[in-house]
């Protein structure tokens, strides 16, 4: 019997895939199934254990039955974050560094620069971005707002308090960075420091949902997550990020993402290692 | 590249030398600061030295301040992977000359991050 309640608890049926699946898609956009089923089942292990239910198949079938349920928001958050690297693969923000950010600095008639960070996770890439800008000393009198936006709440309250553990500091943060922009908590947490941290502004937003109209962004990197997404999602998501592009801005993409065939608005650039795409309006160019 | 690891714990070099050699690295192993001189000593040259911090004979941070010191190893960077894990650690060891700092425990993408990052790989 104890046997078998145990059997029971780790099993997921196939139909309870496809219903987790089905919800996440119809709530985020993102695209689940069967070959994400390993996902799923690690995911919202916690949830089974947490919410005391008998098996994954009972959390399946209460999950989306009631408006805003407390369920529904757990794993939605569950299946929905990523762990993240400082300056994840590093051509991107090699590129930002050397060719992006002096462009940047030479074209603006005035003095701001607004970013945005679509699913930005536990905030490592909007801030090595903004460590970015500052060591580049090229926008110190500049209005610099970066907009880093997740569909998480739990992801975005962590990115927010800015406090990271030894682990994911390990994780890509390069020492002159951590030197200069942490400060040390404990013998296992790290803080960014409060002038870095003031640079950016965290929001929940749902990429699958309309955009504020009045966004305007001069640099939007949404990276690592449309591959979560169905071709229909991703054009309309590219749409939006069009929208929100203001002209000769740059999107970034993640390394094995791209508009190429989705999206034919957008100019591809190759600038050093790295592919950003453009929001055409004139001929000027980075390279 | 040719890396030389340098830490009085087998397994740890063991790990280092395995996750390197799958990137298609040459990699060496050292015992201790001391052990690492005479490889360098003897005309040995690396591209990347990984540094244990506390080590008989020759501790990591003796090595490091005594190899830029003198100008031994200008062509290798020097990245520090050590259980030490104060700021006041990592200032010390970038001041002295270090490239790179990870702390221990790492995963095997800790080391090729940093690493990558460190040479310029992308």
């Amino acid at each position: 019997m104890k046997n078998e309640s145990i059997a029971n608890r780790s099993d997921l049926s196939s139909q309870n895939v496809k219903t987790i699946s089905d919800f996440i898609y119809d709530r985020t956009g993102i695209l689940l199934g069967e070959t994400k089923r390993y996902l799923i089942k690690s995911r919202l292990q916690n949830i089974v254990k947490l919410t005391g239910a008998a098996s994954f198949n009972e959390l399946c079938e209460k999950v989306g039955q009631e408006t805003n349920s407390q369920l529904d928001v757990l794993v939605i958050d569950a299946l929905t974050t990523n762990e993240t690297f400082w300056f994840r693969d590093n051509a991107p923000f090699f590129a930002m560094e050397n060719k992006l950010l002096p462009y940047y600095r030479e074209r603006r008639f005035d003095t701001s620069f607004n970013i945005w960070c679509a699913a930005c996770s536990s905030g490592q890439e909007p801030y090595s971005l903004a460590m970015l800008i500052l060591e580049s000393g090229l926008f110190n009198t500049w209005d610099i707002r970066i907009t880093a936006t997740d569909i998480s709440s739990s992801m975005l309250k962590k990115a927010k308090s800015g406090i990271f553990n030894q682990l994911e500091i390990n994780r890509g943060m390069p020492a002159k960075y951590l030197i200069k922009y942490f400060e040390q908590i404990d013998d296992d947490q790290w803080q960014v420091k409060s002038h870095v941290r003031q640079l950016i502004q965290f929001k929940k937003i749902n990429l699958h949902e309309l955009m504020p109209a009045h966004w305007v962004y001069d640099l939007i990197l949404c990276r690592n997550v449309l591959i979560y997404f169905d071709l229909e999602s991703k054009k309309k998501i590219f749409n939006k990020l069009y929208d929100c592009l203001a002209d000769d801005g740059y999107l970034v993409l993640g390394g094995s993402e791209s508009t190429l065939g989705v999206c034919d608005k957008f100019d591809l650039e190759s600038i050093e290692k790295a592919v950003f795409y453009k929001k055409p309006a004139s001929k000027s160019s980075v390279t | 590249m040719k890396i030389l690891t340098i830490d009085d714990s087998r397994m740890v070099r063991h790990m280092i030398r395995t996750i390197l050699l799958e990137q298609g690295h040459d990699v060496d192993e050292a015992e201790n600061g001391e052990a690492a001189l005479e490889k360098i000593e003897n005309n040995q040259t690396f591209d990347a030295l990984l540094l244990d911090w506390e080590m008989p004979k020759m501790d990591g941070i003796t090595f490091l301040k005594h190899v830029r010191t003198n100008n031994i190893v200008d062509n290798s960077k020097i990245i520090m992977l050590t259980s030490l894990n104060k700021l006041s650690n990592i200032q010390s060891a970038i001041e002295s000359g270090a490239d790179e700092y990870i702390m221990k425990p790492f995963t095997p993408e800790d080391i090729m991050v940093k690493f990558n990052a460190t040479m310029g790989i992308n």
